[in-house]
């Protein structure tokens, strides 16, 4: 008799003791399924500080004609400046293109205007671009149609948030340019997913 | 039938081209502008001496253009 109490006690203990179990051990899983809508990028913007100088103007004011060779306004040989900097940005994961050409207003032609493009900054990397320039970095005349001037690299084709830096700088040949005249030449950077 | 393949398969095409040429370019413009000073001064070209007795100086302009070659006779 007191052995079935006994039983009757320890089954009710562990009755217990499965409740207290069963019960600590709920738990709540709340599951949620989150989607990422990543906006494509893919632009090309004007970028200035200390070191690069302007972006839609260009001055090249007080030009000497009896020179051959000048440079913009507060600009100097070796001074380490650009006269514009371009930021082309991408996610889209291909290979882009930037290209260049300009268009002058007569009597200012094509041949009076030079570039200088050296190899791009990836800002995003923190390191120079491992794109290729379709040119060794030189001064070359301005092309009258877009050209190809850089290839994104690998490290370009998804350079977000801080995109590739390219630069330029640019010098006029005055000599034979008539005084007391303005003279213009419109110069256009493309970026493109086609050669 | 045939006929719908043929409509589906050039759709497919076409969806891929598009697709594939989905990104327009973008730009930007610079515009540069150039303005020339003007130039009237002069620079010593040569001299030499006139059967008169005189001399002459030569002074042309700093474009140096034989165009805008000036001459200058001074009498000693």
């Amino acid at each position: 008799m007191h052995t079935k109490r006994n039983n009757i006690a320890l089954f009710s203990f562990f009755l217990f003791l499965v409740f207290v179990a069963r019960a600590g051990a709920d738990t709540a899983t709340t599951q949620a399924d989150g989607t990422f809508d990543v906006p494509q990028v893919f632009s090309i913007a004007f970028y200035t500080d200390s070191n690069v100088l302007y972006s839609t103007g260009i001055p090249f004011s007080g030009m000497d004609s009896t020179k051959t060779w000048v440079y913009a306004d507060g600009r100097n040989e070796g001074d380490g400046k650009s006269d514009t900097g371009c930021v082309c940005s991408s996610n889209l994961g291909v290979t882009w293109y930037l290209k260049i050409h300009a268009e002058a207003t007569p009597p200012f032609s094509l041949d009076k205007i030079f570039y200088y493009f050296g190899q791009p900054w990836n800002r995003t990397l923190g390191a120079p671009a491992d794109g290729q320039l379709a040119r060794s970095a030189n001064w070359y005349n301005l092309p009258g149609s877009p050209t190809v001037i850089y290839i994104a690299g690998n490290g370009d084709k998804i350079n977000t948030p801080d995109g590739t830096l390219c630069t330029f700088s640019f010098a006029i040949n005055p000599s034979q340019l008539a005084a007391n005249r303005l003279y213009n030449c419109r110069i256009v950077y493309t970026l493109t997913t086609s050669a | 039938m045939k006929g719908t393949l043929v409509e589906g398969m050039f759709f497919f095409l076409a969806v891929c081209f598009f697709t594939d040429t989905a990104y327009p370019d973008e730009r930007l413009t610079s515009i540069i502008t150039v303005f020339v000073k003007p130039v009237l001064s002069c620079e010593y070209g040569g001299e030499g001496m006139m059967s008169n007795g005189n001399m002459w100086l030569n002074y042309r302009t700093q474009d140096k253009t034989p165009a805008k070659l000036y001459t200058v006779t001074a009498e000693i």
